[in-house]
C-alpha cells in the first residue's frame, strides 16, 4: 500500500514537472534539459523560506513557485532567446550549459549537503487498521490535481489559453492572426518554470532536497514525455502517474536500483510499438 | 625528468583521449546528425571491457567473478567490438525515429549503464571498481618515462582515428551521410537507405568511443563508475561545439582547448574546504563557455567545410559529344 501512495505522489510531482517540459517543447520546439534545474531551484527556494526564515511550508511553497517562475523566465530571456535562430539542436545543447550554470550556482550557494524541510510530525489517516496516507501527502495530491485542472481550464476556457494552443499548433499562423506570440511565450516560460518549482517542492517533501535532484529527474521527465507523446499535454498527465506507479511498484518485484532500467525498457518498447506516444496529441 | 614535462604529458594524454571521443561524437552528430547524449555509455563500455578482459582472475574477497588476464593487444580491439555490439542493439530500434527520441534514449542508456556499473558487482566489482589496470608496454620503462610514452601512444591512436574519420568523411559514405543529415527526403529520393547509413555511422562512432574508453583506463589506471559520469558526455559536446560540428580538426582543437582550460582552473590557489565549490564553479564556467560560443560563434572555431567534389573521371559531356560528332 505504501508503494501505491508513494507511486501516486511521485507521479504527481512528475506530472507537474513534465507538463511544463512539454509546454516548452510545444512552443519553443526543443527539449529543455535545464527544466530539471527548476525543480532544484524550487526546492531550495522553499527551503530557504521554510528553514532559514521560519515560514510555514505552505507560504514557503507558494513563494518558491513564484520565485522559480521568475528565475526560469530570466534564464530563458538571457540564455535561450538569443540562441533561438541557431535551431533546436543548438538550443538543447545550450540548455545543458544553462543547466550546469544553474546547478553550479545552487551548489556554490548551498554546498552539497542533503537538506530537509522543517515539518511538524503528522499522523497518517487510517482505514481500518491500515495507515493510508498522511495529511500532507493528501494535500500534495490535491495540489497537483488542482494545478492540472487549473492548467486545463486555462488552456480550454480562456482567450490566453486558446491563443497558446493555437501557437503550439502553428506558430506563424497564430502570429499572422494577431496573437501576441512574444508575450504568450513569456507566459509559457513563467507557467512551466513555476510548475517545475512546485514539482521540486513536492519532491523535497516526499524525499530529500539535494543539489543533483534536477539531474536525477530530468531523465525520467523525458521518459514520461516520450511515453505521453512528445508535446501532448494531456498525454503526459496519464503517463506521469503510470511511470510513477510502475517504478514504485516494481520495487516489490525487483531491487530498487533497477527501477530506472525498467523505465528505459519501457521507452524502447514504446519506440518499437508506438513511436508517436501512447496518447493522441491534443 | 622535469616536472613540467610530466604535467604536460598528463594534460596531453587526457586531452588526446577526449579528442578521440570528440571525433566519435563528430561522426555521430557532425556527419550523421545523430544526437547522441549518452556517448559516455560507449566510453564506459569500452573501458570496462578492456579492464575485465585484462584483469587477473579474482582473488579471495573480491566481488567480481570474471578476470581473464588477456594481454592488452587482444583486449583493446575487444573494447571497440563490444561497444559496437551495444551500439547495434541501441541503434536498431531507435534510429528509425527522428532525432529527439535518440537523444532521450541515449541519455537514458548512459544512466542505465552507469547504474549497472555500480550495481552489477559480479561483473564490475561495484562501486569499488578495479585498480592497477594493465597498461601497454608498461614493463619496458620506469614510471616517469612511461607517462611521456603514454601521451605519445595516445597521440598516435588519435592520429589514426583522425585519418579514419577524415577518410570516412570524404568517402562516398560520408558524403551520403551529410546528405542524409541535410535533407533526408532528398537522400531517400535518390534511393539511399537512410536507416542503414545512420546505423553504420552510429556503430562506427561507438567503436571509436569504446577505444577511447580503453585508453582512458590506461591513463587513469583505475576503472570505477565515478569516472564515467554524465559530465563526460557534456564535456565532449562542449568540445565539439567549441571546435565546430562537422569538422574533424575542429573536434580535436575543441577537445584540447576545453581540457587546457579545465587544467588551467587547477592552478587557482584555493583552500581545501573550497574544493567542492571550485569544482561546481568549473562546471558552471564550462556551461558559460558553451553559451558564449553558441551566442557569438555558433559555427565553432573551425567551421565545417564541404569536402572538395570528387574528381571528374570522365570528360565533360559537351566535349565528348563534340568529338563524337566530329566538330
Amino acid at each position: 500500500m505504501e508503494f501505491v501512495v508513494f507511486g501516486i505522489l511521485t507521479g504527481c510531482a512528475l506530472l507537474l514537472a513534465t507538463v511544463g517540459f512539454s509546454m516548452i517543447r510545444r512552443i519553443e520546439g526543443f527539449l529543455n534539459v535545464a527544466h530539471g534545474q527548476m525543480l532544484t531551484v524550487g526546492a531550495y527556494t522553499a527551503y530557504v523560506l521554510n528553514a532559514n526564515l521560519g515560514w510555514n511550508i505552505v507560504p514557503a511553497g507558494v513563494g518558491a513557485v513564484i520565485a522559480t517562475s521568475i528565475i526560469g523566465w530570466l534564464v530563458a530571456r538571457l540564455i535561450f532567446f538569443p540562441v533561438r535562430r541557431a535551431g533546436p539542436v543548438m538550443l538543447v545543447i545550450t540548455s545543458v550549459g544553462a543547466a550546469y550554470i544553474v546547478h553550479g550556482v545552487v551548489e556554490a550557494i548551498f554546498g552539497v549537503r542533503v537538506k530537509q524541510f522543517q515539518m511538524p510530525p503528522m499522523r497518517a489517516f487510517r482505514f481500518g487498521d491500515m495507515p493510508v496516507a498522511a495529511p500532507d501527502q493528501i494535500a500534495m495530491v490535491v495540489v497537483a490535481a488542482l494545478s492540472a485542472l487549473f492548467l486545463h481550464l486555462l488552456l480550454t476556457r480562456t482567450e490566453t489559453g486558446k491563443a497558446i494552443r493555437a501557437m503550439a499548433n502553428d506558430f506563424d499562423l497564430a502570429r499572422i492572426r494577431g496573437v501576441n506570440t512574444s508575450r504568450l511565450t513569456n507566459y509559457v516560460w513563467l507557467i512551466a518554470s513555476g510548475l517545475g518549482g512546485l514539482a521540486g517542492v513536492m519532491l523535497g517533501l516526499i524525499g530529500r532536497i539535494y543539489t543533483d535532484m534536477g539531474w536525477d529527474n530530468i531523465m525520467i521527465v523525458m521518459i514520461v514525455a516520450i511515453l505521453g507523446g512528445l508535446g501532448s499535454i494531456y498525454g503526459v498527465m496519464g503517463a506521469a502517474i503510470f511511470i510513477g506507479l510502475a517504478t514504485s511498484l516494481s520495487v516489490m518485484v525487483l531491487p530498487a536500483q533497477y527501477s530506472q532500467s525498467i523505465a528505459f525498457l519501457l521507452i524502447i518498447l514504446v519506440l518499437l510499438i508506438r513511436p508517436q506516444g501512447i496518447f493522441r496529441e491534443v | 625528468m622535469p616536472g613540467w614535462l610530466l604535467f604536460l604529458s598528463g594534460v596531453v594524454a587526457l586531452a588526446g583521449i577526449y579528442a578521440v571521443l570528440t571525433l566519435a561524437l563528430n561522426l555521430h552528430f557532425g556527419y550523421g546528425g545523430l544526437i547522441n547524449f549518452g556517448i559516455v555509455a560507449f566510453f564506459a563500455i569500452g573501458g570496462y571491457t578492456y579492464t575485465i578482459l585484462t584483469m587477473p582472475p579474482p582473488g579471495l574477497g573480491e566481488a567480481y567473478r570474471f578476470g581473464f588476464g588477456f594481454p592488452w593487444w587482444l583486449a583493446f580491439p575487444a573494447a571497440g567490438t563490444v561497444a559496437a555490439v551495444f551500439a547495434l542493439v541501441i541503434g536498431l530500434p531507435t534510429l528509425r525515429v527522428r532525432g529527439e527520441y535518440l537523444l532521450i534514449v541515449t541519455f537514458a542508456f548512459a544512466e542505465v549503464v552507469r547504474s549497472s556499473l555500480t550495481n552489477e558487482a559480479w561483473l564490475t566489482n561495484g562501486a569499488r571498481g578495479f585498480y592497477s589496470v594493465v597498461q601497454p608496454f608498461r614493463d619496458l620503462m620506469d614510471g616517469q618515462t612511461y607517462q611521456v610514452f603514454l601521451a605519445v601512444l595516445i597521440l598516435a591512436v588519435l592520429a589514426i582515428c583522425y585519418l579514419v574519420a577524415r577518410f570516412v568523411g570524404t568517402a562516398p559514405f560520408g558524403r551520403t551521410l551529410r546528405a542524409v543529415r541535410e535533407n533526408e527526403d532528398v537522400a531517400l529520393s535518390v534511393s539511399k537507405d537512410v536507416y542503414s547509413f545512420r546505423l553504420r555511422a552510429f556503430v562506427l562512432g561507438s567503436i571509436i568511443a569504446g577505444l577511447a574508453g580503453a585508453m582512458y583506463v590506461w591513463y587513469m589506471t583505475i576503472a570505477v563508475p565515478a569516472i564515467f559520469a554524465a559530465e563526460v558526455t557534456f564535456a565532449v559536446w562542449i568540445a565539439l561545439v567549441i571546435g565546430g560540428t562537422g569538422s574533424n580538426r575542429g573536434a580535436i582543437l575543441g577537445a584540447f582547448v576545453l581540457l587546457g582550460a579545465q587544467q588551467a582552473v587547477k592552478f587557482i590557489q584555493a583552500p581545501a574546504e573550497m574544493a567542492a565549490v571550485i569544482s561546481s564553479i568549473q562546471l558552471m564556467l564550462e556551461g558559460l563557455l558553451l553559451v558564449v560560443i553558441l551566442r557569438f560563434r555558433p559555427m565553432g572555431l573551425l567551421p565545417e567545410q564541404s569536402p572538395p567534389p570528387p574528381r571528374e573521371r570522365k570528360q565533360p559531356e559537351a566535349e565528348r559529344l563534340q568529338k563524337a560528332e566530329g566538330i
